[in-house]
């Protein structure tokens, strides 16, 4: 669609701030729109120190109304207020082909942080903050600190536990999130503790809490502190922005069958006053054993073993516990003659309660006496600040005697005795662990490793097949003494040609074996009538039988003659036999 | 020049004798290097001559040895265990690695059917497949061969003998068969990094489901590149869940 363009309408630029009348939690939208053209740079804002501002966006729109044509381009930007009072922005100009554009002055007022007052408060049922789940039966917070509403709904504070602490001393941060609406889109700003190393302690807790006759949700968060410089330092504040409904003195959008749906919200930002604290530093001189720890602790010793044989291990433990910087707890230093002395990595267990962080650090130390006889662990002496009394207090564990029997001469492993003893460095006398392999044969040993899968498979299948071929044997034989005649039947031609191919045979009397072991006779016992008269029984081919009664008859012309046979009656009875065999006799 | 041309006939007299002093040397200075607390020295001559051995349980029990000595638990155990792959019953492995787990304490939890298996077989842990398959071999050939004479020879101490080889090797057939697939069938890998963390999916962004300390053994299922840059293996641990570990966190075994 062309649409022609007639002469550009008057350029002007407007300002509006939405609310006029917020307070400081509120954010504010300032809108500057620029009537007439669609081009040019951003507009120049004036100095705006009672704000923070932040852009949110463009828009632009193009209508023709009755042939004229009106653009509009609008920039946004979010206004948080940062102090009370009101205020007076000056005009906003915009530079354009050479010309300067003003918009008219806005001013806006800006309350107290009193989020709602009494009267605007909804009469719906009590929800969480979404995404904040909360147990309906949880019960309510132990010993919550005095809370005063000052007719809000919804607040937040930040507090410390104390506010002069030693410094290391384990300090609570607490923040707590009080709300009897509906709240979407929580996002807490949590300040960098950067004069103290931190710890979460709870990292979210939620409770229900009467305060002035309203029940209100409340969200808590606790880190503990450890501060880590003397003098004056301050905390800033947290700040936690939200999204509440507009209207909410309607208490129909409140209620938690509709929830938000497409309710209009508001941004709000909530901030916590911050906190200036007093770091003490601890008394001087510190006792020799103090390496640092604040907090109150305990200490205590154990050995694995009091009776000993020279060489053998026993494990000596040693636990520190307490509230306070367990983690910086280091074991005391102690003289262990006597022994060779394995360190164990320490590990430290905390538990996170209400009264912040408690926990243990477990050193271990596995000993091992190079002499017999008895010998004496000292005492371990430890030293630490305890806030509570504002002093350095000891703690000392019980000396403890060792009895070391003398080693039964065995070497404790023998690959000690593959060590070169010419060497210049120093053997350990024992290992909690065997040894390295040192013999230089031991780098020849080469582990087999089945490689070939093939060489598996024949030397696998060749058993089964022998005894698979030995199968077979055995049951042709069986088969063979079971039914002799039949094997004799399936054999004759066989047989009959194996016989012809000797010399010095009778082919009558093969002839007669071959339909002998056909029929289940004696071969000898037959006589060539009786071989015709069977076969013509049998409906054999005629001129097959013709042709065989003639040449039997030559045959026993012949051996009548008292010869064996002619080559020639020999290829003429394998002949005949052949087609008999053919035939199926 | 000299003392190349002497080098050069040594070495064509004596073959491969002169590499040989050097890997002995080399594994003389790798436990010198052990011996006087140099473990990074020890583990670089170690690993070089691992590469010229390939299969040799010594090395990689030394190598166990210097990462224990290192502090990298998990390292220690994943070479113990490729040691005792090989040499299943030298007691030094067996030793140091029932030290190693004992002090890390890393126990996960077994289902039924592989403590079942573990302890119905239980011979399996004291030999290598090679053994299994080479004894398989020899009861089967045995057994055939019974069962080939029972074809001439027809004893009832020869029947009773085919009965007795045929059970002896069905159980030798499974065991071998469990080990197969405990070795070479599945791959294994132990965890090397302290606190590992297992995801659901191969990216970082996804939360992970547990961490699992270092020295813990968990089955490798398969592996997946990532963007080019990381390489991520998916494990099943010993109660059948899966879930994908960085490449780095994990030794295969």
């Amino acid at each position: 669609m062309a649409i022609g363009l007639s002469a550009p309408a008057q350029i002007s630029v407007s300002a509006r701030i939405e609310p006029e009348q917020a307070t400081l939690e509120d954010e504010l939208t300032l809108t500057v729109s620029i009537k007439g053209s669609m081009k040019g740079s951003e507009p120049v804002l004036p100095n705006m120190p009672a704000f923070k501002v932040i852009a949110s966006g463009t828009s632009s729109s193009l209508q023709i109304i009755n042939g004229d044509v009106e653009s509009r381009k609008e920039y946004s930007y979010v206004l948080i207020p940062q102090e009370e009072g009101t205020f007076t922005i000056d005009p906003i100009t915009l530079f354009l082909d050479g010309r300067e554009y003003k918009s008219e002055p806005v001013t806006v007022t800006i309350g107290k942080a009193l989020s709602q007052s009494p009267s605007a408060r909804p009469t719906g049922p009590l929800l969480p903050p979404s995404g904040f789940p909360l147990d309906q039966n949880e019960p309510q917070a132990p010993s919550p600190p005095f809370v005063e509403r000052k007719g809000k709904d919804y607040w937040i504070t930040a507090s410390v536990s104390k506010k002069n602490p030693y410094i290391n001393e384990q300090i609570l941060y607490t923040f707590r999130f009080y709300t009897r609406v509906r709240v979407r889109e929580a996002t807490l700003t949590i300040p960098e503790f950067k004069d103290f190393w931190s710890e979460e302690v709870v990292p979210e807790k939620k409770y229900y809490r009467e305060i002035e006759g309203d029940r209100f949700v409340v969200s808590e968060k606790v880190i503990a502190l450890y501060p880590l410089k003397t003098g004056e330092v301050t905390i800033p504040e947290t700040v936690l922005k939200i999204e509440v409904p507009e209207g909410m003195d309607n208490p129909f959008f409140n209620d938690p069958f509709f929830g938000f749906g497409s309710l209009k919200t508001r941004p709000k930002n909530l901030k916590s006053d911050s906190l200036v604290l007093t770091i003490l530093p601890l008394p001087d001189p510190p006792p020799q054993n103090f390496a640092n720890l604040v907090g109150q602790f305990q200490m205590k010793s154990a050995l694995s073993s009091r009776q000993v044989k020279e060489g053998e291990t026993t494990t000596l433990t040693v636990e520190i516990s307490g509230r306070g910087n367990i983690k910086d707890a280091v074991l005391p230093p102690v003289s262990l003659d006597g022994f060779k002395v394995y360190d164990d990595k320490p590990v430290t267990e905390t538990v996170r309660s209400e009264e912040g962080i408690l926990g243990k650090k477990i050193f271990k130390k596995a000993l091992v006496p190079l002499t017999s006889g008895e010998l004496v662990l000292p005492p371990l002496s430890l030293d630490y600040f305890n806030p509570m009394t504002g002093k350095f207090e000891s703690l000392q564990t019980e000396p403890v005697t060792v009895s070391v029997a003398p080693s039964d001469g065995e070497q404790l492993n023998d690959a000690f005795s593959q060590v070169p003893q010419n060497r210049d460095w120093h053997l350990p006398v024992h290992e909690e662990i065997a040894t390295i392999h040192t013999h230089p044969s031991v780098l020849m040993v080469r582990e087999p490793i089945i490689s070939s899968r093939l060489v598996l498979v024949f030397l696998f299948g060749i058993p089964p097949l022998v005894y698979l071929a030995n199968l077979l044997v055995g049951l042709i034989r069986l088969r063979r003494l079971q039914n002799p005649q039949a094997y004799r039947k399936k054999r004759a031609f066989r047989i009959f040609l194996k016989n012809m191919s000797r010399e010095g045979v009778h082919d009558l009397e093969q002839i007669r074996d071959y339909f002998g072991a056909k029929w289940g006779l004696r071969g000898s016992g037959l006589t060539t009538a009786e071989v015709i008269d069977r076969l013509e029984a049998s409906g054999m081919d005629r001129n097959l039988l013709n042709d065989l009664r003639s040449h039997l008859h030559a045959l026993e012309r012949s051996s009548y003659g008292g010869e064996i046979s002619t080559p020639s009656l020999r290829s003429k009875t394998v002949e005949l036999i052949q087609k008999m065999e053919r035939k199926k006799v | 020049m000299k003392l190349v041309f002497a080098i050069l006939v040594l070495s064509l007299l004596t073959g491969e004798s002169v590499f040989a002093d050097q890997r002995e040397d080399n594994f003389r200075r790798a436990s010198e290097a052990y011996y006087k607390n140099r473990w990074d020295e020890a583990l670089s001559l170690y690993q070089a001559l691992l590469k010229e051995f390939p299969t040799n349980a010594h090395l990689y029990f030394n190598l166990g040895n210097v990462y224990f000595r290192k502090g990298e638990m998990g390292r220690a155990l994943q070479h113990y265990a490729k040691a005792l792959n090989l040499k299943p019953r030298e007691p030094d492995i067996r030793a140091n690695l029932k030290f190693v787990q004992k002090k890390t304490g890393v126990e996960l939890p077994v289902p039924f059917s592989t403590t079942l298996k573990k302890n119905l077989f239980f011979w399996n842990s004291y030999f290598t497949l090679h053994e299994l398959v080479l004894s398989l071999l020899m009861v089967a050939a045995v057994f055939w061969s019974s069962l080939t004479l029972r074809l001439y020879i027809k004893r009832p101490l020869l029947k009773g003998g085919v009965w007795g080889f045929g059970i002896l090797l069905a159980l030798m057939l499974v065991s071998t068969g469990i080990k197969y697939d405990e070795t070479l069938a599945r791959r294994w890998g132990i965890l090397i990094k302290p606190e590992v963390a297992v995801r659901p999916a191969y990216l970082k962004s996804v939360e992970p489901f547990v961490k699992l300390p270092d020295g813990a053994k968990v089955e490798i299922l398969g592996d997946q590149e990532f963007k080019n840059e990381e390489k991520w293996i998916q494990i099943r641990l010993p109660n059948g869940t899966r879930g994908w570990i960085l490449e780095e966190e994990i030794g295969v075994i």
